[in-house]
Formats: structure tokens, sequence, C-alpha cells
């Protein structure tokens, strides 16, 4: 009898809790919808992955299964490997820098006491961002030309170069991973100097007291409370290893750079869209996902273990 | 209490509406556009009833009938700042027309109109050009990019509607229809700009076979138009002997790459014109080191070039008889890739020599068309091969500067002996009719309507002239096709020749030789200038050499032009992709020449290049002979 009452009481308990959420859960149905118009239902398009597919025979008509022979006819493409080494050496690069750097960014900007100065600093480094490649793609040939770009100029007053970033093998990657972390660095700094605002100022008194300097507060204040918004970050980012920047790569890149510049992208642009084929680029496509999802999933249960940190 | 129960009502119902929105968003975006069309409906019959009304004694008179034939109700309504000479044009476009199919006898048997009005849905294809002519022309007449001088005679002379369902810019435009394609939503009437994908659509019976209505309906003036052309842009549209699609043909000789020399420079410093490679050379050294431009610094480059190697070199190459972009016959009469003939590797140890010698900026790999045009226009180069069209990219500096000019000369070769040059038939669409779409006919008859004579109102209907920027290429603008001929440019350049020498030059002229004309007489000088190194009389000119090089028979047609089969769509991009980035790094010397072109000859046999080969053949014996 107890035992009944006291389920009753508990159903009761959440259906009042429900009753008093509700709001909040209607809340999340526009999105709901949307992600799902837009994000599940285009999943059946996956099938194309395993289909020697023709726009002309329908979406859903009569195509011709192919198994996974997509997948082995992109394997057997002589630059494949290369590509795919190359994606994950840049994009492992970009994942680590775009960490880093706007991380010191952030909190070297936080240390600004004019605020005038610390917002036009924001500002200039910010801006970047909304500059697409192919505009940026045209400034960077200019800037970085051996015979008369601003850089190698500067770099011969030392006696440097001339060196040719984008035409030479072994200057390009690092020209690619320097200039996508110049172009977003301001963009990522912000959202880490958002999460440093919200540290408590009491904890920086407190170390004061307890007689730690700057660089002590930093490492000791600063850095625990941004961890969240780090560990956040990263999991998010560990996403994008096998996006190494299409649009950027593509307005640089040339046959002679293809050897440490082509990435899985570029090469399914050249290979496969220019000739129609569906079918091998929606298995690349797949691919990717998969591993993104792999990758999202073990850096989410890691940080789980080791920051304790949890999203859900 | 009161308060909380507010705020969560007030939640339920802001959430709701964010549901509506999002979900009506999709229905909507589709019903806008319907109401957009309606409301330009609207509009339209508005504007002409005001117009109707007030010039109306007019309006009749221009819809009663033109050289004995009715016209259909116009619905279109030019406005503008010059609606009166719009008016004119096109009336004189139809009379010339009538008269002209009058007198063949077809104008009542293959080109009637509908008395009921058909409504064509269509897609239209355009780039960035084409706005901006529009942009004149609707301020000149009232034309948009929905509407204009083509849909407004197809209206009147055969009470057909065309409506745009869609529009995308050319570089979208494959994509868009792919996906209207698989959605099974094709308009009545569409441009296939692609081989591949007309005979997808063919296998797919989803387009009509127009064999029956070609033989029926096409006027001579059309058919002769193929025939110039030995109907190779025909047999590029016919699968299993049945015809799909009408092929608009431009000029085929437009695959020539010329030599461009900066004529000033050669007189400056003196220098004789090049025959051989060697003589080239000369011209490159003396270019680069007796400073030419005369600024006091040596920053001129020998030879100018961008990362798309194959175009930019491409007369290189056929000085050696190499064609590395193209399906040639070899000694026994067989097709081989040009790429893959012992040619090209002469040609590619001469540019790794060139190369090695700096006459080469090393930063052409990083090159795309707007960097070299820049180095050109900064006179940074002074040697340059390219099309017949290349003098128009730098046709800006001639008005600051008069005196600079450029010149063409026969290609230079090893031992100065001549150049044989490749030509490729180049079709830039085909018309198709939608299986759905109950008259076919009328894409012939329509397609042939234009390609009668139309005198010299030609040139105010295919490139009516914007007095700011030269001709705009209104043919753009059309719904069907008006084909070309592969010899279009030679054809054009011999009448333009017998004009310059008669008394009386207009009465010579004929086809595009009347907007070249207009063009050579242009107010704008650039252009004026720009048509004159091209078409004009005299030595140096492209065409001249083109002419030249077609009279001694050293034009030849490439070795393929059908639909590619599974394999060549699965492999080709692959091996044509490996053999420039190869090419490309035995230019530059990553590679030697040995080690490079066999690396690449290994590609083409791993990728299965001599199966591909086996079916190029295979294509010819069933297809030319």
């Amino acid at each position: 009898m107890g035992m009944k009452k006291g389920m009753n009481m508990s159903r009761k308990k959440k259906i009042s809790k429900l009753r008093r959420e509700l709001p909040l859960h209607l809340m999340l149905l526009p999105g709901i919808v949307v992600i799902f118009i837009f994000h599940y239902i285009p999943m059946a398009g996956l099938v194309i992955a395993f289909q020697r597919f023709q726009p002309a025979k329908g979406l859903f008509g009569d195509q011709q299964w192919v198994g996974l022979g997509n997948f082995e006819y992109l394997l057997s493409l002589p630059n494949t490997m290369s590509a795919l080494r190359n994606t994950v050496v840049i994009a492992l690069w970009k994942i680590a820098l775009s960490l880093v750097i706007p991380i010191c960014t952030a909190i070297l900007l936080n240390e600004l006491t004019n605020l005038r100065f610390k917002k036009t600093v924001q500002t200039v480094i910010y801006f970047p961002h909304f500059v697409s490649w192919i505009i940026l793609g045209s400034i960077l040939i200019e800037i970085l030309s051996p015979s008369s770009g601003i850089v190698n100029k500067f770099l011969g007053l030392f006696g440097a170069g001339p060196y040719f970033f984008l035409g030479d093998n072994r200057y390009f990657q690092g020209t690619l991973i320097v200039s996508d972390i110049w172009k977003n660095f301001g963009y990522g700094s912000v959202v880490y100097l958002a999460s440093i605002t919200a540290i408590d100022q009491n904890l920086y008194e407190a170390a004061a007291i307890d007689g730690a300097g700057r660089l002590r507060q930093t490492w000791h204040v600063t850095l625990p409370g941004m961890r969240g918004i780090i560990v956040l970050m990263m999991v998010l980012k560990m996403g994008d290893v096998l996006n190494a920047g299409f649009d950027q790569i593509y307005n640089l890149y040339s046959p002679v750079v293809y050897e440490t510049g082509d990435v899985l992208d570029t090469l399914i642009y050249r290979l496969g869209l220019g000739n129609a084929q569906y079918g091998p680029a929606a298995a690349a496509g797949l691919f990717k996902s998969l591993i993104s999802m792999v990758l999202i999933s073990v850096s989410y249960i890691l940080a789980d273990k080791l920051f304790d940190y949890k999203l859900f | 209490m009161k308060k909380t129960r507010l705020t969560s009502w007030l939640a339920i119902m802001l959430s709701a509406a964010l549901v509506l929105l999002t979900v009506g968003c999709g229905g909507n975006g589709s019903n806008s556009g319907g109401n957009t069309t309606a409301a330009g409906g609207t509009q339209n019959t508005e504007t002409t009833q005001v117009s109707a009304e007030a010039q109306s004694a007019e309006a009749v008179q221009e819809t009663e009938e033109i050289a004995g034939r009715k016209l259909y109700e116009r619905t279109f309504t030019a406005s503008g700042t010059d609606p009166d000479s719009y008016n004119q044009r096109i009336a004189e476009v139809i009379n010339n027309l009538f008269v002209f199919y009058s007198s063949t006898g077809e104008l009542d048997t293959k080109l009637t109109g509908y008395d009921e009005p058909i409504t064509v849905t269509s897609a239209l294809s355009y780039n960035a050009g084409m706005e901006d002519s529009m942009g004149y022309l609707a301020q000149a007449y009232g034309e948009s990019m929905t509407y204009n001088r083509y849909q407004d005679i197809f209206k009147q002379v055969f009470n057909v509607d065309f409506v745009y369902s869609w529009q995308a810019e050319s570089s979208d435009y494959d994509e868009t229809l792919r996906l209207e394609m698989a959605s099974g939503e094709l308009p009545d009437m569409f441009l296939v700009t692609n081989q591949s994908d007309l005979k997808a659509l063919a296998d797919a019976d989803l387009i009509w076979d127009l064999t029956d209505f070609y033989e029926e309906y096409a006027t001579d003036a059309l058919k002769q138009r193929y025939e110039v052309d030995d109907n190779v842009p025909l047999q590029m549209a016919t699968f299993d002997g049945k015809l799909y699609g009408l092929p608009s043909s431009y000029s085929a000789t437009d695959a020539v790459s010329y030599i461009w020399l900066r004529e000033d420079w050669m007189e400056k410093l003196n220098l004789e014109y090049p025959k051989t490679f060697e003589e080239l050379e000369g011209i490159m050294e003396a270019f680069m080191t007796q400073d030419p431009d005369g600024n006091g610094v040596d920053d001129t480059w020998g030879l100018g070039c961008t990362k798309n190697l194959e175009y930019y070199t491409r007369g290189i190459a056929a000085g050696f008889g190499a064609y590395p972009g193209y399906w040639v016959t070899d000694k026994d009469g067989s097709a081989v890739w040009g790429g893959t003939t012992e040619e090209t590797k002469q040609y590619l140890a001469f540019l790794a020599d060139l190369y090695k010698k700096g006459y080469i900026n090393p930063e052409f790999v990083s090159y795309n068309d707007p960097e070299v045009t820049e180095q050109l226009l900064n006179e940074k180069v002074g040697i340059m091969y390219g099309g017949h069209w290349f003098i128009s990219t730098v046709m800006e500096l001639h008005s600051t500067k008069p005196d600079y000019r450029w010149r063409c000369i026969p290609l230079p070769s090893p031992a100065g002996e001549k150049v044989k040059a490749v030509i490729a038939p180049s079709v830039g669409g085909y018309l198709c009719v939608n299986k759905n779409f109950e008259h076919p006919e009328i894409a012939i008859k329509l397609s042939s309507f234009l390609r009668g004579d139309i005198g010299s109102a030609a040139y105010w209907l295919h490139y009516c002239p914007d007095v700011n920027k030269g001709p705009a290429i209104m043919s753009s603008f059309t719904p069907i096709v008006i084909p070309g001929s592969g010899m279009n440019n030679l054809d054009t350049y011999w009448n333009l020749q017998e004009a310059y020498a008669s008394d009386d030059p207009e009465s010579v002229l004929k086809d595009e030789a009347v907007s070249a004309w207009g063009n050579l007489h242009s107010d704008a000088p650039n252009a004026r200038w720009a048509w004159e190194r091209m078409f004009g009389p005299g030595e140096g000119s492209p065409m001249s050499i083109l002419s030249e090089m077609y009279k001694s028979g050293n034009i030849f047609y490439t070795s393929f032009y059908g639909a590619p089969n599974q394999l060549m769509q699965d492999n080709w991009s692959t091996i044509t992709d490996q053999e420039w980035q190869i090419f490309t790094n035995i230019v530059i010397g990553n590679v030697s020449v040995d080690d490079g072109f066999q690396q690449w000859l290994d590609v083409f046999k791993s990728m299965k290049g001599d199966e591909i080969t086996t079916y190029v053949n295979e294509w010819r014996n069933e297809t030319i002979k």
C-alpha cells in the first residue's frame, strides 16, 4: 500500500515537473523541426554512395547498385593516400594552433587595461574572418610573391629568401596553416575572452592575497576557469580532422604543390564533381562523416574521463 | 503563480509561432516565386493596357501584319528611353525573315504559328556580363532577363510564350539542371551543355527523339548551317542513329593557339620576327635583357604563362607537332591520346629548357588568368601564346597608351617548317525537348526561323551595341539555339576582307560579318582597336594566320568527339589531372624529362588508358568511316 502511494507521489511529481518545463521543451521544437527537415531527411540521399548514380534516372529511380564499388574506386585513385595524409596533417595542425593561439590572445587581451586599445585590437584581428578566401587568395598570391611580394622583401632585409611559399612543397603546408590561423584567430579569441570575463573576480583577489603574481594567477585561476569551454571547443574541433579547408586550398594550390597541398576535398572536387561522378563524391562524404562521428565520440568520452566534462 | 502561467503561455505561443514560421518557410519559398511571376504578369498586362490606350492607333497597326503574314498579339510593350526604335527594329527583323522565308517557300509550310497560345517553360543560363548588358537594355528598351526581344519575336510570329522556370549563372547551370533531372522537374525546352548529360537523358527516355521533326520542320537555312561542318555537331547529338538535341556549335577554330608579340618592342629593339624556336629564344632573351619598356630595370619576362599550362603553351606544342590535350591520329591511322606521343616529350623538354634559362616567371604555377593579365597590363611580358581573343584582355591599356601594339606571326617551329594546328568541334549546348511536352517541333521551328537571313538588322538583334561597352552578345538571352558554324570565324574574316575591298561594303556582308563590321567601326575605341587586330585587314592578325593555315591544309579535326563511355567517365579526369601535374613538374625541373614522361606513361597505362584508346578507335570506326 505504502509503496503504491509512493509511486503515485513520484508520478505526480514527474507530471508536475513536466508541466512546469513544458514551455521549455516546446521551445526546442523549432530547432528539432529544422534539423529534421534539413539534416535527417536528406540522409536518404546517402544511398547514392552505393549506386552508380545517374541524375536522369531520378533520385529514387532505377539506379544501378554497386555495393562498396564507389569506395574501392576512391581508394584506387593514384592520389588518394597522399591526399588523406595531407588532410590529416594540415587539419591537425590547424586544430592545435587554432586552440592555442586564440587562447593566448584572449588572455593577453584580457590583461589590457586601456579599453579603447583593447577594442581596436579585437576589431583588427577579427576582421580577416569576414573576407572570403577568393579575395584573400589573390591578396596572398601578391604578398607572398617571391619577386615582388612584401613578405619576401621584408625577409630580404635580413638576407633570407626569397621563398616561394605557394609553389614549393617545403613551405606550402606551413603557408596554408599560418594563413588560416591568421584569418581566424581573432574570431576564436572572442569566444575565449567571453569565458574569461565570466570568471569570478574574487578568485583573483584571493590568489593575489596568497602572493600569486600575474603569471601564477593566469595559470591557477584563468586557465582552470576556461577549462570547460576549452574542452568543448576541442571536442567539437576533432570532428574537423578531415576538413582541411577546401575554400582556402582550392584558391591557393597548383599542380606543383599537389604533393603536399592536395586534400580529400580538392581531390574529389577535381576528379568527381567535374565529371558529375555523384556516386564517388557521396561515398567520400559518407566516409568523412563516419570518421568525424567516431572522432567526436572518442574525444567526448575522453573529455568525460579525463576532465569530467559532460555535454549531455 | 499567475505571472508564471502567463509567461509559460507566452512561451508556448512564441514557440508555436516559430514552428509555423519555419515549416511555412519551405512552402512559402515556392509560393512567393509563383506570386512574383504572377505579379510580373499582371504588371505586364497593365502596362500593355495603359500604353494601348495611349497609342491605340499605332498599336493596332503594329499587330496587324508584316510582309503579308498576320502577327499574333504581343504581350510585351517596349518602354525605357527609346521604345520606338525597339519596335521599329523588331518589325524590321520579322519583316526581313518573312521576306526571306517567303522566297524559299518555307514560311507557310514549315514555320506555321499556333492559333491557341502555347506556353513553353525553359531555363536561362546567364553570366555576369549578361547582367551588365541587360542593365543597359532595360534602360533603353525595357527588356529584362526574364523577357526580351527573342521572346517578343516568338510571341508575335508563332504565338509561343516562353517562361523561364529558373535561371542559373552559367557555372552553376549544369548542377541545377542535374538537380532538376534527379527530381524529375525538367522544363519543357532546355539547353544541355554536356554531351554525357544529353546521352543520359536520351537513355532514360526523358527527351524527344527529334529525328523526324528535324526532317519535317528544319528549314534549308538551318540544315546548311550544319552541313558546312560536315554535320559533325549533329553527330555529337546523335546516339544509335537518333537525334536528341539541336546542337549550337560555335567556332571550332577557337582551339587554335597563336603567338602574340609586342610589336612596338620588336621595333624599338630592332628585332626580326622569329621563324624557328631558336630565333624565338633570341627574342625572349632580348626582351628580358634589353629593357624594351625603357624603365631602366630588367623586369620583363620572356614568356607569359599561368598554371593552365596546356592553354598557354598549346602553340608551342603545335610547333613540335604535339597535341597533348587532344586525340589525334597516328601514322597508321588509329587514334592516340596526344599526350602520350614522342612529340609531346620534345615539347616538354623545350619548355623545361626555357624555364631553366629563366625565360618563364617561376611564379606561373601560382597564377590564374587575372595575375597574368596584370603582368601584361604592367608591361612585364611581351610574348604570349593564346586564342585570337587574347587581344581583348589587354585592350584597356590601349586607350592610355596608343603605342601599345601586339601582332601575331605564323607559329614558330623547331626548324621553321609549317605548323599544323588541331581544332575541336565545340558545341555550347544541345537544345532538348522534354518528353512530356506536346510540341517538340517548336524547338526546330524557332531555331530555323532565326537562322534565316536577317540582313542588316542582325547586328541590332544579336549584338545590340551598348554605347559605353561595345556589343552585348544578345544570343545568350535566347531560350533556343541559333547554331553557328565551326568555321564561323574564317567565313566572317573572308567576308570582311571582301567588304574592305568593295566599294559598297555593307552590301557584301553576310551573317556574323554584319556584326563584326559594326564592331570594326564601333564608337568605342578600345573595342574597335581589338577587333581590327583580330579581324581587320592587313598582316599580323590571328585570322590572317588561321586563313593561311586553313588554305595550306594545316588545320585538322581532333579524332574523337563522341560521348565518353563508363570507363572513360570514371578514369579520364584522373588521367588528365595526373598528366598536367606531371608535365608541370617536368617543366619546372622537379623531375627529369625522361623520368617524368615515363612516370606519366605508367599512369596512363595503370588508369586503363589503353582500353579507353580502344573505345575511341571503335567509336571512330562506327561514326566517321
